[in-house]
């Protein structure tokens, strides 16, 4: 009998981790957190504190101010994608959007061994109104897209970059001439 | 005298089936494909207008009872993933015919949890190639299917998205005249195989019918495989699913302390939500089984939120508790699928679920 431990997933993760960690140390909206205390770390929790369109479906449209998914890493991940596993909407229940209908969003096809940056970054563009399907036939939200299309000048939505940027620029004083007023 | 399973009964699979009937061998056969053929298949397969919208396996099954009476065949009407894998335990030899890569992938590890020579057969109508590759996963520092994988061979697995069905992969519409050169290569690795002839292992042979070519090719085991080629030594179980609670299924690991319970190929799930209607229920059951249902409240699909998956199950988690006396068919699992059980930190024992008509 062998014992199951599968290094390649193992190191896979660990190096998640710390991508994981250096990602919210650097960003303002965007709060990721590990759960779980067993190694290797497979799920996180992933909140947006931006702007998220919510409401809709015969309800008026709102900005709810925060949204969370989560976030895991399934044993076969290195091997195949599977989006429905690795990304679970968890709140707002009633965000809008034509790649969102709680508890599953549509990211898109991705390959497997996907990092948690790279899910992260596509998140925040749905999120953002910057990835967006227009048609009813890859959409979980069909009301959201007929809306999207028809309302061309309401997204993207206006929201901060997933990282800050640093302000790295040399500041020289201006010298006023003396006789000027 | 030798089980073979063939996983596939398409183009290839159509003429090897009756290929591997005939090798004298072969006592047993054990036919897998989840379609029916079609139309379209008349001038691509080995089939008559009569086949048409039956079961390729059954179609298959049929026509070898008919050459070989005394041959067993047992055709299974499924896809390998959605298989017990139990069901193919005891073949001495697995050969798939397959079209795409994540049936593949599917049949590569259990044939390397079952510890048997796997043969995998693939035709491209460009340049009329016809290939196999060999390997025998007993030993698992052998190279297997994905040793030769790069990422643009994951990025092309299909994908099922929230949205939709399963991606099909577009068939290869290849001529019926190179499935027959595949599959006759396939029953030669095949037959040498089953004479014990492993010169072949870790090889892979590909003839081209339109430059007359033939090219030997070798790989080597891929220490960043993103499989882990465990063989498995399992325990057969007499009990069935129903005969099986759950806190007797965590009593069945040695050692002390937790216990942790994995069915292969499966995950639990701890939620059933109803994207169409929102409706959601706390539940523990297969994620097959939860595939499987439809909304009581608008007729549904139910699917199971990512989150509330879960590979391993803890005997100390809360929703164990809940459903300690709770059988393992009450949570979806059928007679041939394969448990794994831990204590502690202990090493883990492989089971094979009981129940399944033929056990012997």
């Amino acid at each position: 009998m062998t014992r199951d431990e599968d290094r390649v997933f193992t190191a896979f993760c660990e190096g998640q981790l710390r991508i994981a960690q250096a990602l919210d140390a650097a960003s303002d909206v965007l709060t990721l957190r590990a759960l779980g205390e067993e190694a290797p770390v497979t799920r996180y929790i992933a909140r947006f504190e931006m702007p998220c369109l919510a409401g809709g479906n015969g309800n008026g449209l709102r900005h709810a101010p925060h949204s969370t998914i989560g976030i895991c890493f399934p044993p076969y991940h290195l091997s195949r994608f599977d989006i429905a596993r690795v990304a679970t909407w968890l709140e707002p229940r009633d965000a809008y959007h034509p790649n969102i209908k709680w508890p599953f969003i549509c990211l898109g096809h991705m390959p497997p061994g996907t990092g948690i940056e790279e899910i992260v970054y596509q998140i925040h563009e749905v999120i953002a109104w910057q990835r967006v399907t227009m048609t009813e036939l890859d959409a979980l939200n069909h009301d959201a897209c007929a809306w999207a299309r028809s309302n061309r000048d309401q997204h993207p939505l206006d929201v901060p970059p997933l990282k800050r940027h640093s302000l790295d620029y040399a500041l020289e004083p201006i010298r006023v001439p003396e006789n000027r007023p | 005298m030798a089980s073979v399973c063939l996983i596939g009964c398409g183009n290839i699979g159509s003429h090897l089936a009756m290929l591997l009937a005939r090798l004298s061998a072969v006592l047993r056969l054990i036919l897998v494909d989840p379609d029916t053929y079609d139309a379209s298949n008349l001038t691509t397969q080995n089939i008559e207008q009569r086949d048409l919208d039956r079961a390729k396996a059954e179609v298959l099954a049929e026509r070898i009872r008919r050459a070989r009476p005394a041959l067993h065949v047992e055709p299974l009407v499924a896809t390998v993933e959605a298989l017990p894998p139990g069901r193919l335990r005891g073949a001495d030899l697995i050969v798939a015919a397959l079209d795409g890569n994540r049936a593949r992938q599917s049949t590569n590890q259990r044939a390397a949890r079952f510890g048997v020579p796997y043969v995998d057969a693939g035709v491209n109508t460009h340049g009329l190639l016809a290939r196999v590759d060999v390997y025998n996963l007993a030993d698992s520092d052998s190279p297997c299917i994905e040793c030769g994988w790069h990422t643009d061979d994951y990025a092309r697995l299909a994908q099922r998205g929230p949205c939709d069905a399963p991606v099909e992969t577009a068939s290869t519409n290849a001529p019926s005249h190179l499935g027959a050169l595949a599959g006759a290569l396939a029953a030669a690795e095949c037959a040498r195989l089953l004479e014990q002839d492993y010169s072949m292992v870790g090889r892979q042979f590909i003839v081209s019918a339109d430059w007359h070519r033939a090219i030997t090719t070798s790989y080597a085991r891929n220490p960043a495989c993103r499989f882990d080629h465990h063989n498995w030594s399992i325990e057969t179980l007499k009990q069935a699913p129903a005969d099986l609670t759950l806190q007797q299924t965590f009593a069945l690991a040695a050692g002390s302390g937790a216990r942790s319970l994995a069915v292969e190929s499966q995950s639990f799930a701890t939620s059933r939500v109803c994207p169409a209607c929102g409706r959601e229920e706390h539940c523990l059951e297969l994620e097959r089984v939860v595939d499987a249902r439809r909304c009581e409240h608008c007729g549904g699909r139910l699917r199971a939120p990512g989150f509330a998956i879960h590979e391993t199950l803890s005997s100390t988690s809360r929703v164990s508790r809940r459903h300690a006396k709770h059988s393992l068919a009450n949570l979806g699992l059928q007679p041939g699928d394969l448990l794994t059980i831990r204590g502690g930190a202990s090493v883990a024992r492989h089971f094979e679920l009981g129940g399944h008509g033929d056990d012997t």
